[in-house]
C-alpha cells in the first residue's frame, strides 16, 4: 500500500524579480495556469519549515510565473524566499481524467505482466513528444514502456500495481 | 535546399519493410530503428517503434497526426536535468 500525499509539489522559487518583491517560479507546466490572484499556497523550506503565503498577483513570464506573495514588498524580502518549494493541495489541483495520473504517485509502483510477472518497480517518468516513457527498473535490468492504452493497461495507485502488456519487443 | 520533389519524401526501406510485414501477419511487435531521419507514412500509424536517441530505443506509438514529421522528432537525444519533473501529471495515451 502507498501512502497519497494531500500535497502536490508544484515548483520552486528560483530568484527576485525587479525591486518590487516579486520572485520568479519555476513551476511545472501543467499547474502554470492553477496558480491565480488571491489563493493561498503552501510552501517549505529545505529545512522542512513550512509556511502558507497568499498570492497577491501572478503572471505568466516565458514559461515561468512571476509571483508577487503578500506582504513581501521589497527585494530583499523576496530574496529571502530564494531555494521556497511551493505545493497545491488536490482540492486545488481538482480531478485528473481517467487516464492521467500525478508523476509522484505513480513513482515507486511494482509493475507487472498480464501474466503476472514482476518487471521492477517504475522509477522514472520521460515526457516525450509523442507519448510519456514509463522507465522501470527491475533485476533483469531497464525496460522502457510506451504510456499508451496498449500497453498500460492498469494503474492502481492506493495499492502501488501496474500491469502491463507487455508486447514483444519492448524487453 | 529542400529535398526535390521528384525524390518523394525520405523512408527507411527496411522499417518500411517490416512494417508491411506485421501488417501482413496481424502480429503486434515493438520494431527497433535508428532511421531517426525517416519520414513517417501512413502506414506506420498504430505500431509502437522504438526509436534510437544515441543512447536508448525509445518507443513511439505512432499516431495520424505525425504523418509527415520524422521519427526522430519523437525521441528526444538531450534531457534537460532538473530536481524536479517538468510536468506533474502524466497522461495514458488512447489508441
Amino acid at each position: 500500500m502507498k501512502e497519497i500525499d494531500n500535497w502536490i509539489e508544484a515548483g520552486a522559487v528560483m530568484r527576485p524579480h525587479g525591486i518590487k518583491g516579486e520572485v520568479v517560479v519555476d513551476i511545472k507546466g501543467d499547474l502554470l495556469e492553477l496558480v491565480v490572484d488571491g489563493m493561498e499556497v503552501r510552501t517549505t523550506t529545505r529545512r522542512g519549515e513550512e509556511r502558507i503565503l497568499v498570492v497577491e498577483q501572478a503572471r505568466e513570464h516565458k514559461g515561468r510565473l512571476i509571483v508577487w506573495f503578500a506582504d513581501f514588498d521589497s527585494r530583499d524580502a523576496a530574496e529571502s524566499l530564494r531555494g521556497y518549494t511551493l505545493w497545491l493541495s488536490r482540492e486545488q489541483v481538482g480531478e485528473l481524467g481517467d487516464d492521467r495520473w500525478f508523476v509522484q504517485d505513480i513513482l515507486g509502483v511494482d509493475v507487472y505482466t498480464e501474466e503476472g510477472e514482476h518487471l521492477g518497480q517504475l522509477a522514472e517518468v520521460m515526457h516525450q513528444p509523442a507519448n510519456d516513457v514509463y522507465v522501470v527498473r527491475g533485476a533483469d535490468g531497464e525496460i522502457l514502456l510506451p504510456a499508451t492504452e496498449e500497453v498500460v493497461r492498469e494503474v492502481d495507485v492506493v495499492a502501488a500495481k501496474m500491469v502491463v502488456h507487455l508486447i514483444e519487443g519492448l524487453r | 535546399m529542400g529535398r526535390s520533389t521528384k525524390k518523394g519524401p525520405h523512408i527507411d526501406q527496411k522499417l518500411l519493410k517490416k512494417i508491411r510485414s506485421l501488417d501482413r501477419t496481424g502480429e503486434k511487435r515493438v520494431v527497433q530503428t535508428w532511421a531517426r531521419a525517416s519520414v513517417i507514412p501512413p502506414e506506420f500509424v498504430g505500431h509502437t517503434i522504438a526509436v534510437h536517441n544515441g543512447h536508448k530505443f525509445i518507443p513511439v506509438y505512432i499516431t495520424e497526426n505525425m504523418v509527415g514529421h520524422k521519427l526522430g522528432e519523437f525521441a528526444f537525444t538531450r534531457t534537460f536535468r532538473s530536481h524536479r519533473s517538468r510536468e506533474a501529471t502524466t497522461a495514458r495515451k488512447g489508441r
